[in-house]
């Protein structure tokens, strides 16, 4: 039975949803109508006006039965990709994997911090991680987001995090648009789920120098014909080296996808388990990539470098571009890293600055051909000011525009 | 452990589990582990995810088995620290301990063994500690009666009344409900405000499982019902320390209270306990502190009753409080016999960064007398 409302939801700039809510049965009239500025989501200097095309997936809204959900891109009158459609910018990065004859699977682990509403501190101030009671007074708000897989966001299980009022939400894997689909939508919805029960549940990088910062590690691997080709008796295969080597070279240039913000970069340090340097390992979480051969099913490589508020269509995008460069050259990452990744400066750096970020992302041409001349170009000039503002000493705060 | 590997009994208890789900009944399953102090970790499942996969494991940073009480992580112990790059632990579920959480409304809960990437279990891992003690001491299935003993530090609560601690012990007389042992009796001491749970006779790791839910349980209760509860052993100078008790089996050999003294680290992880704890053992009770690692304390006991020592054996130096039983664990023949050496190295460097934490600590006792002496 069609639901009596249907809300059009398209990602901004930073991948948090903007919403329209129109009556299913006028939504045909209503897309005709609707048109959206891409300025407005936060692109700078693309402003002509764009039209709303939604998945023909409806998706139930948790707080509402009467309600659907429609995720949307973002084209022009002639029904092209809008060079401002995050989402867009993920189909191609996927129809390139495609071309290659991959299928991309993916998920992002998410960290949350629950707030007081009135305070803004976190719920509660010790750390617990993983405790099975420190999370329970909040458990109305964690057991909603539980729920939400009910609502085609895949949460698969969810524990308190090290740092005060954090916890981790696990999503699972699937087909990379999928995956990041699923992550945009568990930041909003778990948003509502914490107002509604009192809480505000921030994605921000991080609240404060004393507590900890809030990652998205992005899971990855590809597959052909249902087979894990990052699989190989047993360890990564040549593919999988191939794409790990990609990841690895091209992480210093592509580090504003994952930390666009100045305060993204107050989590880049020693001890932190935020990687400041390029490094990979088995299992290590100094390191920046881990390589997790667990299985033929389940055998990936996980990348954590990028901050929970960064728009996931991008920072898929840019991860997926930068690990088939690998494949397309063959390359072959250095030696991995054994022990203390922070205590070794014979590893290149990664940017611990947006000031030192962007330079290398607007010479980028792997960022450019990922986004797309606008989309780079406007992306460059918004984050421009912000380092101006880091460099004259403006404190490092949460995202603007985004303010998760 | 394979899908194919769930016992019968278990194939029970996870049926029911997808009949309280179809029926709406049940929501999330917990996933616990206990760390290095007793104290569960783990992670909530959406309780038809946990039905798909029963077995699956749940991975988890493995500092959680050696972090502090506080979850501050350090580079003095060996199984995890920055060099090691703080890989994964893998929680295996036990599917015997699959049963409801009585006091968490819609929960479930089943205890864990932390394996390593190929699924063996780690020499850390508390659970696993306990099972290769009973196993070797030939206890696996003998009886144990444990009696957990928590304190209500605030006076005020004692009377009976909706949130007073005599409606929280009645609480957590059912909150093992569905499982084995359950709670057979609960006191509530009013002179000393201490609620005693008398938990039925079950095998070791039963027991211990049972105990360190039975801690969470009254940590969650106490702050649903606004009623402070403690495992902390002491909290002033003249009461004396709530406790854990062991009552072994009688057709066992009976604890050995000098091998005792040599483990009370595990019987007594913390400092506080130590002041004016008295004698671990008294005929087939083992006396443990309130706050102990339940498995880890266990496993002491059950050691204590096969490791006696020799006539005439010289044992360590047996020095007064904590620093003496850091002493006497580091030296014990007893400890180095009976538990794996990753386990004591790790116990000890845990045990010393506790007592210099302790020493540098400015007490108000210290405060106290400065004024007082001004």
């Amino acid at each position: 039975m069609m639901a009596e409302f249907c809300d059009l939801a398209w990602p901004d700039a930073v991948g948090r949803l903007r919403t329209a809510s129109v009556r299913s049965a006028d939504l045909g009239e209503a897309l005709k109508r609707l048109r959206v500025n891409p300025a407005d989501l936060g692109w700078e200097g693309i402003d002509e006006p764009v039209r709303l095309e939604p998945d023909e997936v409806a998706r139930r809204s948790p707080f509402d039965p009467q309600r659907e959900v429609r995720l949307c891109r973002l084209v022009d009158e002639r029904g092209e990709a809008s060079p401002a459609c995050s989402r867009s910018i993920l189909d191609r990065a996927l129809a390139a994997a495609r071309a290659s004859g991959f299928e991309v699977v993916a998920a992002a682990e998410l960290e949350l911090t629950l707030l007081e509403a009135d305070s803004g501190r976190p719920v509660y101030d010790v750390i617990e991680n993983y405790g099975i009671v420190a999370g329970a007074p909040y458990e109305g708000v964690m057991r909603t987001v539980r729920s939400l897989r009910e609502f085609g966001v895949p949460v698969i299980g969810s524990n308190p995090e090290y740092g005060a009022g954090q916890f981790e939400i696990n999503l699972a894997h699937g087909p990379a648009l999928e995956a990041a689909d699923a992550a945009v939508l568990l930041r909003t919805w778990a948003g509502a789920a914490a107002a509604r029960a009192g809480y505000r549940a921030s994605f921000a990088a991080k609240l404060a120098p004393e507590l900890s910062g809030s990652g998205m590690h992005v899971h990855q691997s590809l597959w052909r014909d249902g087979a894990n080709l990052f699989w190989a008796d047993g360890e990564l295969s040549s593919t999988g080296r191939s794409y790990l080597a990609g990841l690895l070279e091209r992480m210093p240039e592509l580090t504003p996808l994952g930390s666009p913000t100045a305060l993204a970069y107050t989590r880049r340090s020693d001890g932190s388990f935020c990687p400041v340097n390029v490094s990979w390992s088995g299992d290590n979480r100094t390191v920046a990539v881990r390589v997790l051969a667990e299985g033929e099913g389940a055998t990936r490589i996980e990348q954590r470098d990028a901050a929970a508020d960064a728009n996931p269509y991008l920072v898929f995008a840019g991860q997926i571009r930068a690990g088939l460069d690998g494949i397309a050259r063959d390359a072959e990452p250095p030696p991995p890293t054994d022990g203390n990744a922070y205590h070794q400066p014979q590893l290149p750096p990664l940017p611990r600055t947006l000031a030192e970020a962007l330079p290398l992302f607007a010479a980028s041409e792997l960022a450019r051909e990922t986004l797309g001349e606008r989309a780079h170009a406007s992306l460059c000039s918004t984050l421009a000011p912000r380092v101006e503002e880091s460099l004259a000493g403006a404190p490092a705060g949460p995202d603007p525009d985004g303010a998760w | 452990m394979s899908e194919a590997s769930v016992r019968p009994a278990s194939q029970a208890a996870l049926e029911a589990l997808e009949q309280a789900v179809a029926k709406g009944a049940a929501h999330t399953v917990r996933v616990c582990f206990p760390d290095h102090y007793g104290v569960l970790r783990g992670r909530r499942l959406p309780a038809e995810v946990f039905c798909e996969r029963p077995t699956a494991e749940q991975a988890f940073c493995d500092g959680a088995l050696v972090w502090d009480i506080r979850c501050d992580i350090f580079e003095e112990v060996d199984f995890s620290n920055y060099r090691t790059g703080y890989p994964d632990l893998y929680a295996h579920p036990d599917p015997e301990t699959l049963a409801p959480l009585a006091w968490a409304d819609g929960e479930w809960g089943v205890m864990a063994d932390s394996c390593d990437a190929h699924g063996e279990p780690l020499d850390v891992d508390p659970r696993t500690t306990l099972r290769v003690t009973a196993e070797r001491a030939d206890a696996l299935e003998r009886p144990v009666s444990a009696t957990l003993e928590l304190r209500v530090p605030d006076p005020a609560v004692g009377a009976w009344a909706p949130g007073s601690a005599p409606e929280l012990a009645q609480r957590l007389q059912s909150a093992l409900t569905g499982r084995e042992p359950g709670v057979a009796a609960v006191e509530w001491d009013r002179p000393a405000r201490v609620v005693r749970l008398h938990l039925e006779p079950a095998a070791p790791l039963a027991t211990a499982d049972a105990l360190a839910l039975l801690r969470s349980a009254a940590r969650e209760l106490s702050r649903a019902l606004g009623v402070r509860l403690t495992a902390m052993p002491r909290l002033d100078a003249d009461a004396a320390p709530t406790r854990m008790l062991f009552e072994l089996d009688a057709d066992g050999p009976p604890p050995d209270a000098a091998a005792a003294q040599e483990l009370s680290l595990f019987l007594a992880p913390l400092p506080v306990a130590h002041s004016d704890f008295g004698e671990h053992v008294r005929e087939r009770t083992v006396a443990a502190a309130s706050d102990a690692n339940p498995y880890l304390a266990l496993a002491a006991a059950l050691a204590a009753t096969q490791g006696r020592r020799a006539a005439g054996a010289e044992g360590p130096e047996s020095a007064p409080g904590y620093a003496g039983a850091i002493v006497r664990f580091a030296q014990s023949p007893l400890a180095a016999d009976w538990f794996a050496p990753r386990l004591r190295h790790d116990a000890l460097e845990l045990a010393l960064r506790e007592q210099r934490l302790r020493e540098s600590a400015v007490t108000e006792w210290d405060i106290e007398r400065y004024w007082e002496c001004g």
